[in-house]
């Protein structure tokens, strides 16, 4: 406890000046609602807590960048690393204070993202073994030490966001189908002969239930979010080049056993969309799904049951997104510091939560 | 589908502004302030007003064109309407941000680079099928055949010299229709920067916490820099270089990789862009830099634009067959080296000095 204490004043004093502009600076008292990785002014990798009103209630110093997080219950929070980063770590979020580091592997990396399964006692991540050159779901124990207790083929290179479907039996997990090596750090090896798809795992015996590609071999499919029917959403990333009159799609449905659709939308909202989309959320009614553009500096929401664009809006650097039920509202997190709601009633609007000017959020906002 | 969003946002700015308390206006507008003021009156606007007169003047000498298509001057006096428009053009995409962005208004008029000749291959499919042509179906069209790189091919390019063409009822209707909604694009693009329009000229002026496009100064700033920068790569990298496969006396010479080869506007295009990057600079962001005492860096990067700009004044026109001329490679590597001093300044130690970023999740990649 002592440690911890200690840890914070060092933090908290550090941290200071990162949130002095903020306003109310609240470290203790209200709880942490979201999770959200982010840049400070001088470029360095914090780990956050928010509270409902959008006010970091910690701020944590690291030293790699950290991408998605998740509760793991209600007192640890985990932040996975960046990929071709080799650490997440497990924040005790009341303190505010780092309380383990989970390695990964030799010969392996984390892509970023994670789940934690239905009962709660263990922790998928997407991981990239790059020495035998295969994605795998690396399963770790909730628990200190944090063991690392299996794995599972995703039958893909570049896995990136997973999730559960509601049976809690079944992982989805999106395969951006991009060779790297961590030498090389992000470079991209294989753009000839990417090989993105979308498969379905059964948990307990590693099975591959479904495997899906999407219509062009260089649409990367990173990101995910699973409603609760099962439906899936996922959002690409484009490395076709020359593409802008006739732009892919970028935004898909899917549901076990059926077609891997895109949205419908126009080619000028694609093209809006500048070949990338950052995060996917969709709302508790499983109705409305969001999709986050920083390139393309909008938001988009898209009608799940008549599969199409909706309309989108203008939000700058924007990328992480959450869907709040208590507001019924979407959250999406941008790199200007700024949280803001898409409020869909009466009439969607954009309103303005908070500022932290001296944070730049980084991609995924994360409800605990 | 655009159009409701601005007036949305903007509502939701104006119930935003209403509710955060405002800062007092103090008398004299800081340099910023005063920069940013004149950048968006002596620049931005008149940019755009350029581009509405110049898309109009085109859409009426290609009436003329096609009324009187036998008349030798008319065909020269359209491709000089043509050439006008596009060094507009080529001045005010530098300003990617705000209206520009939305549903991505520039793939409209310009289609580059176009590798597969597919503006050619578009428009010829068009003319050859038989499908309605007005204002009004070219807006809704396939970008490659809406603006002034389709007008550029039938205008300009080899297959289609003989002013025969103009005969034809369907190229005559093509081209009116394509410069109508060229000179639409350039009017809306105006409008929503007008304060009797949507007023996008405000949300430039009034950084604070309630505008959500810039809710600092800074934020203003950067999007200037960023629009600078990313201009300018586009300048050395892919204007001067792709021609060359990579850079001049590096690869392969494809002169057809050059922007605008049809209409040997290639070299004209960039000193255009070059200089309204330039004056940008110059106007919206050097004061900034010596209010801060960054007098010495200001200088640098004025020395940089001006000796890029003397570098690429004397180079050889046409560069669709100076490419070629091993005579013109020093001129064009110097040119070259010149765009190379050039970036860094800007790309790395200008946003360094004004403390901005040049966008953090659109460089993630993950």
């Amino acid at each position: 406890m002592t440690r911890i204490n200690r840890r914070r004043l060092l933090w908290g004093a550090g941290a200071g000046a990162v949130l002095a502009s903020v306003g109310a600076v609240r470290f203790t008292g209200s709880s942490t609602r979201f999770l959200s990785a982010a840049d400070d002014a001088d470029g360095g990798h914090c780990l956050l807590g928010l509270d409902a009103a959008g006010e970091p209630t910690y701020c944590l110093p690291v030293p790699y960048r950290a991408h998605e997080a998740r509760a793991l219950d209600d007192r640890l929070a985990i932040y996975f690393a960046r990929r071709p980063g080799r650490q997440c770590y497990v924040v005790e979020m009341r303190a505010g204070a780092l309380l383990a580091t989970l390695e990964a592997q030799p010969g392996e990396h984390f892509c970023g993202h994670g789940v934690v399964s239905a009962d709660g006692r263990h922790l998928f991540l997407t991981t990239y073994a790059f020495e035998r050159q295969m994605g795998v779901v690396a399963i770790h124990e909730t628990a200190p030490p944090f063991a690392r207790v299996g794995q599972i083929d995703t039958h893909g290179l570049d896995p990136h966001q997973l999730a559960l479907l509601p049976d809690g039996a079944t992982l989805v997990v999106a395969n951006g189908g991009i060779l790297t090596h961590p030498d090389s750090e992000r470079e991209m090896l294989n753009l000839d002969s990417m090989d993105p798809s979308l498969v379905y795992l059964q948990l307990d015996s590693g099975e591959l239930l479904e495997q899906l590609r999407p219509p062009h071999h260089q649409i990367s499919l990173r990101h995910l979010t699973v409603g609760a029917n099962g439906t899936v959403v996922i959002g690409a990333q484009d490395h076709a080049s020359g593409i802008e009159a006739n732009p892919h799609p970028l935004v898909f449905q899917h549901s076990r056993g059926g077609e891997l659709r895109p949205f419908d939308a126009t080619a000028s909202e694609w093209r809006q969309m500048n070949q990338y989309i950052a995060s996917m959320a969709l709302s508790a009614d499983g109705q409305v799904a969001l999709s986050t553009t920083p390139r393309g500096n909008c938001i988009s929401l898209w009608d799940m049951a008549g599969n199409r664009h909706i309309r989108s809006f203008p939000v700058r650097d924007v990328a992480g997104a959450s869907w709040v039920p208590k507001q019924d509202s979407f959250l999406v997190s941008n790199g200007l510091g700024q949280m803001v709601y898409l409020r869909l009633q009466p009439e969607p609007r954009l309103e303005l939560v908070s500022r932290s000017a001296s944070l730049r959020w980084d991609n995924h906002l994360i409800l605990v | 589908m655009l159009r409701p969003f601005t007036v949305l946002l903007a509502a939701a700015l104006t119930v935003l502004a209403a509710c955060s308390p405002k800062s007092t206006p103090s008398s004299a507008p800081s340099p910023t302030a005063a920069a940013l003021s004149k950048t968006a009156e002596n620049l931005i606007l008149p940019w755009h007003q350029a581009f509405v007169r110049d898309t109009s003047e085109l859409r009426q000498r290609l009436e003329s064109l096609c009324q009187n298509p036998s008349n030798p001057g008319e065909l020269e006096a359209s491709r000089e309407a043509w050439r006008n428009a596009m060094l507009s053009w080529q001045v005010l995409q530098v300003v990617n941000f705000g209206p520009i962005q939305e549903g991505n208004q520039a793939w409209r008029v310009q289609f580059w680079p176009d590798t597969h000749n597919r503006v050619g291959q578009k428009v010829e499919a068009l003319l050859e099928d038989e499908t309605p042509i007005d204002a009004a179906t070219m807006a809704q069209s396939n970008v490659l055949v809406q603006g002034l790189s389709a007008l550029e091919y039938v205008l300009f390019d080899p297959s289609r010299a003989a002013p025969a063409q103009f005969d034809n009822a369907r190229v005559c209707l093509f081209l009116q229709a394509a410069a109508a909604n060229t000179q639409a694009v350039a009017e809306q693009l105006l409008k929503e920067w007008s304060p009797e329009g949507s007023n996008y000229l405000e949300t430039f002026l009034s950084p604070g916490e309630g505008n959500l496009a810039f809710p600092e100064t800074n934020d203003v700033l950067a999007a200037l820099v960023s629009a600078i920068v990313t201009s300018m790569e586009k300048i050395k990298n892919k204007e001067l270089g792709e021609p060359f496969g990579g850079r001049p006396g590096a690869g392969r010479i494809n002169p057809y990789r050059l922007e605008l080869w049809r209409s040997q506007l290639s070299l004209p295009a960039m000193q255009a862009e070059l200089a309204a990057n330039e004056q940008l600079f110059a106007t919206g962001v050097q004061p900034v830099l010596e209010a801060q005492g960054q007098k010495d860096l200001a200088n640098r990067i004025t020395a940089a634009f001006k000796d890029s700009r003397e570098r690429l004044a004397p180079l050889p026109a046409p560069l669709f067959t100076q490419l070629q001329e091993p005579d013109a490679l020093p001129q064009l590597q110097a040119a070259w080296d010149s765009l190379g001093q050039l970036l860094p300044l800007l790309k790395t130690e200008l946003p360094t000095a004004l403390q901005v970023h040049l966008g953090f999740n659109s460089n993630d990649g993950d």
